[in-house]
């Protein structure tokens, strides 16, 4: 029981974190990827040389705990994003 | 924008049919943590089919371990919106997320499962996961 979206994409409502090919580290809802970009709902960004702290530290603590939801939707051009996997890949 | 009620309704009985304490308000919430002593569980329920759709399944599963908490409550994030946010704020620094549970021992925050570790998994995973965290926190000491 559950209210259901409007795509099959198979990381559709997962947590994701989306590597890029500039300095950002992207964590968010994913809505779904598409060829030509990625939508998330609800993310957060580490930025290289921006953000405080390094980016495994950065991405350690979003692993344990989550991350602040401060850019409620995202586009990322698909030829920005290196990768995009489960946030949970990243728990240890 | 809070959803329909007659929508949410099931999502809630999905709860307080295993005997969850549904609490509507920050007054209730207040009430519920004051009294801290043993093991409670609250449960930020969500109205998200991706997560929660396996989440309130696995808190099912997981009731019926061996170990369980002494209270168990939820609140409904994006419905009742003061509850949910005076539940949060007894998690510390932890960000919000929906679904996500949090289960106290005498009033410390002990074991957190965020949405992440519910959004892509399975109700049988999310309940391994509780029901480890219960037999850790929960459980009567052996000789007892």
């Amino acid at each position: 029981m559950g209210l259901f979206h409007d795509t099959s994409d198979p990381l559709h409502g997962v947590t994701v974190v989306i590597e890029t090919t500039g300095p950002e580290l992207w964590v968010g809802r994913c809505n779904r990827v598409e060829p030509d970009r990625v939508l998330l709902f609800e993310s957060d960004c580490y930025v290289d040389g921006r953000t405080s702290g390094s980016k495994d530290e950065w991405l350690k603590r979003v692993a344990m705990v989550g991350f602040h939801p401060r850019h409620p939707r995202l586009e990322l051009a698909r030829d920005q994003v290196t990768s995009v996997r489960p946030l949970l890949d990243y728990a240890t | 924008m809070p959803y329909d009620p007659a929508l949410v309704a099931p999502m809630r009985e999905e709860l307080t049919r295993l005997g969850v304490q549904e609490l509507l308000t920050a007054d209730e919430v207040e009430q519920w943590f004051a009294d801290s002593d043993g093991t409670s569980l609250m449960i930020i329920n969500s109205v998200c089919g991706c997560a929660a759709g396996q989440a309130r399944p696995s808190v099912a599963l997981a009731l019926q371990h061996a170990a369980t908490p002494n209270r168990i409550a939820t609140v409904f994030a994006g419905q009742d919106l003061e509850a949910t946010q005076a539940a949060r704020a007894h998690f510390g620094d932890i960000p919000p997320s929906s679904p996500s549970m949090a289960l106290f021992k005498d009033g410390e925050l002990v074991h957190f499962l965020p949405r992440h570790r519910i959004d892509s998994q399975s109700a049988e995973a999310i309940a391994s996961d509780l029901t480890a965290a219960f037999d850790r926190y929960c459980a009567a000491p052996s000789g007892a």
